[in-house]
């Protein structure tokens, strides 16, 4: 269902996404797709995000700097702090607003602003 | 005057003794040479000061405050915290409770500030419940006096904890709840009780509870332990009073003749000047005691003697005992003037008291459901009690060990002795193994309730969260698309909005459960007060608009550049602007922010025309769970959560949130905090110097735009059309403007959208810049661009843009900011 209202917000802006069930077919898509964006989610059947997220960062391409933003209904206090000292770019929680989505994604893009990426 | 104190009061006396010995024992370097020596020197010499002659403590500490400004930066803020605290316990001893509220607040927020909780963090807390109590706000006393505990054990702290532990159980003592009372001063002798004056202070402290419970023959008991200690500390202010204790207890007991002793050993105390406030209450217990033999012309006399020349229209509550036997007596011999007007004024403090006693109950029945429960404390203490029993076990090995050395080396030939001695410590052995298993399973215990809480509390959030991510998130899609129109739109606008408010709810928990477990925390950042409180009303002035509510936003005295925690104040601000709304049905709704420079504080003031609070509720409505009744909960709604949120958070930033309130006309809700100002970008006029205007309709795009673009602009505005844009430009502040061709190329005439932006940046004097796309060059070539000033093709990189927007001399700064993050 979360997959869905995301997806359907970024239809809203004009974004297209791929939907992954667990991490370890996310980052299959990863190795075969060029992404602008992963939105990772920490609670999912088998591998969890932060392992994911590991495995992004291990990388030994390009792909290894891909922007990531976590996505997760977790308020553990200091939940930020860990995901950000794991690699992560930015945290939002849901519920999430639309509008700060939006923002991250936009800043996302912006901070990886190489040649051609405002298009 | 010289009249007898009341019992409670008395002990509490003692106990602030008892606090002031202890500070004293912080080192304080006494010559001054550097700045930190002269510091540290002011300090001791407030110290010193305080219990003798506070007016003098004040001044020392006043001077340590000035000169904590130019302590070096690692000490400044515990030096600034150090120096409100002790200069608001001086006010605190000299009974201006107006005076040191304030001090205390910032003390606090100061040592908050400074980094991880120190005994100085603790010690101001004990002074804050002190000045709690003092104001009769007996839960917030409880909760503070319960922290001070909990960091002075984690501290290692045990004489500072055992005297918070004091506090507690005078709280209960005052409660009327004797067994309370009793149980923490036990607590508070186990923790620690190494040091004469304290163990004084709780010996008297369970001599006055076993008094209380009729349990007199140990109450004297107490009482007695307490005299001989006073007597080794050479205190005759202390022995006089700890002996009237002594006769009261006698005298309950009907031990007349022995009352009577220890009432002539008390009066003995006249001659010594330190002891000349004890002396009343001797007239007033010798008064008893003729009184209870029946000779009531001998009681007459010294009642009259221990009145002296008192006004009795003004009783104090520690002239109760006093004026309840000077009613007996004169009711006794038919002088009913004289009796009346003592009845007169026992009953004016009687109601004081129940009022408090009341208050006080309620409260502590309250406490009693806090969130840590019940079998958690016992795991707790049982397993203090456990680590005692296996230190003790471990001691006692060791001496056994010694003398089995000494055993072994003089007669090696004494088998059976050696034997003995190994089956003894093979059996003391087994006694610390087994303790420790004890030990290990009920630390295992307590981890696991301690994880299971927490597990409950983030497994409850989460599965609330999920799918509320799912209903918000597609009302959220569906109000995004503009064709969806009329009835439907407003039906889903009322399923995000209940989702809204169902979000807020499960927020309102978590920080209760966070600051029940002491895990809320406070930032301390600088951010523009002015803006955020904008930002804030802007949500709410569009809900009261809808409700037909006027709002009135002054903000032409706040201050701009504060530090502090923006999101937790914005969460205040909004919870209050929330209700304003919610219970205002026709009126205005009103926000001011102030500044006092001088006391360095702030108030923002949330006022509304609404239904109003009842006197009799006012206090109430700061408790959790807790809205005026039933009734408003049904036709409101929330979970009256709110308001102890906003109280919390106020206090554990060094504030408060009062209130003020007519019923039926409305309320008054003032945030008072500590301001501590920022240079802030004042010289940013309201409307922007360097303004620059995004005209672009994708959320993404804009976000991405700003984040490139800002660094250069004073100020970033969105226009999603080209009437929109026009609109903004004529507002003015606006010096660049950058369209997005994506948003333009859906209107009907480009040309004339082009045209209505070009010519109103013309009038505003921005410059015009065009994105366009490149598989598309040429429909752009034409006249269409007449009125823009660069055309810029897509796809660009971002340090490009900036370049051709604003200029060469930009250069360097943009590529670092964006070649680091390419790289």
């Amino acid at each position: 269902m979360n997959r869905r209202v995301v997806n359907d917000m970024l239809d809203v802006a004009g974004a297209t996404m791929t939907g992954a069930e667990s991490a370890e077919i996310g980052l299959a898509l990863i190795d075969e797709n060029d992404f602008n964006i992963v939105l990772l989610d920490l609670r999912m059947p088998g591998m969890d995000g932060l392992t994911a997220l590991k495995h992004i960062r291990d990388r030994k391409d390009a792909k290894a700097d891909l922007p990531v933003i976590v996505v997760t209904a977790d308020t553990a206090i200091d939940l930020r702090e860990r995901c950000l000292a794991a690699g992560a770019d930015e945290v939002l929680f849901k519920p999430v607003a639309m509008d700060s989505l939006f923002d991250a994604i936009g800043r996302m893009l912006a901070k990886g602003a190489g040649d051609g990426m405002i298009a | 005057m010289s009249i007898a104190i009341l019992n409670s009061r008395a002990t509490r006396f003692l106990c602030v003794v008892m606090l002031w010995c202890g500070l004293s024992l912080y080192p304080a370097a006494a010559r001054a040479v550097s700045v930190g020596e002269q510091f540290d020197s002011l300090v001791a010499d407030a110290k010193a000061a305080m219990l003798v002659n506070p007016p003098q403590a004040i001044d020392k500490a006043k001077a340590a405050r000035q000169a904590a400004e130019v302590l070096p930066r690692s000490r400044r803020t515990t030096g600034i915290a150090t120096a409100q605290w002790l200069q608001g316990e001086a006010y605190l001893r000299l009974g201006d409770v107006v005076h040191a509220r304030p001090l205390i607040d910032q003390a606090f927020a100061y040592a908050t500030a400074a980094g991880p909780a120190t005994k100085l963090t603790g010690d101001i807390l004990l002074s804050r419940g002190g000045l709690h109590t003092a104001t009769a706000q007996v839960a917030a006393a409880l909760t503070d006096y319960q922290q001070a505990h909990n960091l002075f054990r984690d501290l290692g702290e045990t004489r500072s904890r055992a005297i918070a532990l004091l506090s507690i159980a005078l709280l209960y003592q005052e409660a009327g709840d004797y067994e309370s009372a009793l149980r923490y001063s036990d607590q508070a002798r186990d923790v620690y009780s190494a040091d004469p004056q304290l163990l004084l202070s709780i010996f008297n402290n369970r001599g006055m509870a076993l008094k209380e419970l009729g349990r007199l023959r140990q109450a004297e008991q107490q009482f007695r332990e307490a005299f001989t200690l006073a007597k080794t500390m050479r205190s005759p202010a202390l022995e006089a009073r700890v002996l009237s204790n002594i006769a009261r207890s006698e005298l309950r007991a009907r031990k007349i003749n022995a009352a009577d002793r220890t009432i002539a050993q008390g009066l003995t105390y006249r001659r010594k000047r330190e002891a000349a406030a004890e002396i009343g209450q001797f007239w007033v217990l010798a008064a008893q005691s003729a009184l209870q033999r029946g000779d009531t012309a001998r009681a007459v006399m010294l009642i009259t003697r221990a009145f002296g020349d008192v006004d009795l229209s003004q009783p104090t509550l520690s002239d109760r005992e006093a004026h309840e036997t000077a009613y007996q007596t004169f009711k006794r011999v038919g002088d009913e003037r004289q009796a009346l007007a003592h009845l007169e004024a026992l009953k004016s403090l009687d109601d004081q008291t129940s009022k408090l006693a009341a208050s006080t109950n309620t409260a502590l029945a309250a406490a009693r459901f806090d969130f840590a429960n019940q079998e958690l404390r016992i795991a707790k203490l049982r397993n203090e009690d456990l680590a005692r029993k296996n230190a003790f076990e471990r001691s006692r090995v060791e001496t056994q060990q010694m003398i089995f050395a000494a055993a072994a080396i003089v007669t090696v030939i004494v088998v059976a002795l050696l034997a003995t001695s190994l089956i003894v410590i093979r059996r003391s052995r087994n006694e610390v193994r087994a303790a420790n298993v004890d030990l290990a399973a009920s630390n295992v215990a307590l981890a696991k309730a301690l994880a299971a809480k927490t597990e409950f509390l983030a497994t409850t959030s989460h599965e609330i969260r999920t799918p509320l991510n799912g209903i918000l998130g597609m009302t959220q899609v569906m109000l995004a698309d503009a064709t969806l129109g009329g009835a439907l739109r407003d039906r889903i606008g009322i399923v995000h909005s209940a989702g809204v408010t169902m979000r807020a709810l499960v927020d309102d928990i978590l920080d209760v459960a966070k600051m029940e477990t002491g895990n809320l925390s406070v930032e301390q950042a600088p951010f523009d007060l002015k803006e955020m409180l904008r930002d804030v009303c802007r949500l709410w002035q569009e809900q009261a608009r809808d409700k037909g509510l006027s709002f009135a936003l002054d903000l032409d005295d706040a201050p701009r550049g504060i530090e502090g925690d923006a999101a937790r104040l914005r969460q205040i601000v909004f919870n209050l602007l929330s209700n304003a709304i919610k219970f205002t049905d026709a009126g205005t709704i009103r926000l001011t922010a102030t500044a006092d420079a001088t006391a360095e504080r702030m108030r923002i003031v949330v006022s509304d025309n609404g239904i109003g609070i009842p006197a009799d509720k006012l206090d109430m409505i700061f408790e959790s769970f807790r809205q005026v009744d039933a009734g408003t909960t049904r036709r409101f709604g929330g979970t009256g959560l709110g308001l102890s949120i906003c109280r919390n958070l106020a206090r554990a930033m060094g504030g408060d949130v009062s209130v003020e309130s007519v019923e039926g006309q409305g309320s008054t809700f003032t945030i008072d905090l500590p301001l501590v100002r920022v240079a802030a970008a004042d010289h940013v006029a309201e409307t922007g110097l360097n303004g620059l205007l995004i005209v672009d309709r994708n959320p993404i795009t804009r976000a991405m735009l700003r984040t490139v673009l800002a660094p250069h602009a004073d100020t970033v505005s969105f226009a999603a059309s080209a009437a929109e844009a026009a609109a903004r430009l004529d507002e003015g502040g606006i010096v660049q403007v950058l369209i997005d061709d994506a948003t333009i190329r859906n209107a009907e005439d480009i040309a004339a959208a082009l045209d209505e932006i070009g010519q109103a940046a013309r009038r505003a004097g921005a410059h015009t810049t065009l994105l366009w796309s490149a598989p598309d060059p040429q429909a752009y070539r034409r006249a269409d661009t007449a009125m823009i000033d660069q055309l810029v093709a897509k796809p660009i990189a971002g340090v490009r843009l900036t370049e051709l927007i604003y200029g060469q001399n930009e250069r360097s700064l943009s590529e670092t900011g964006l070649v680091t993050h390419a790289a």
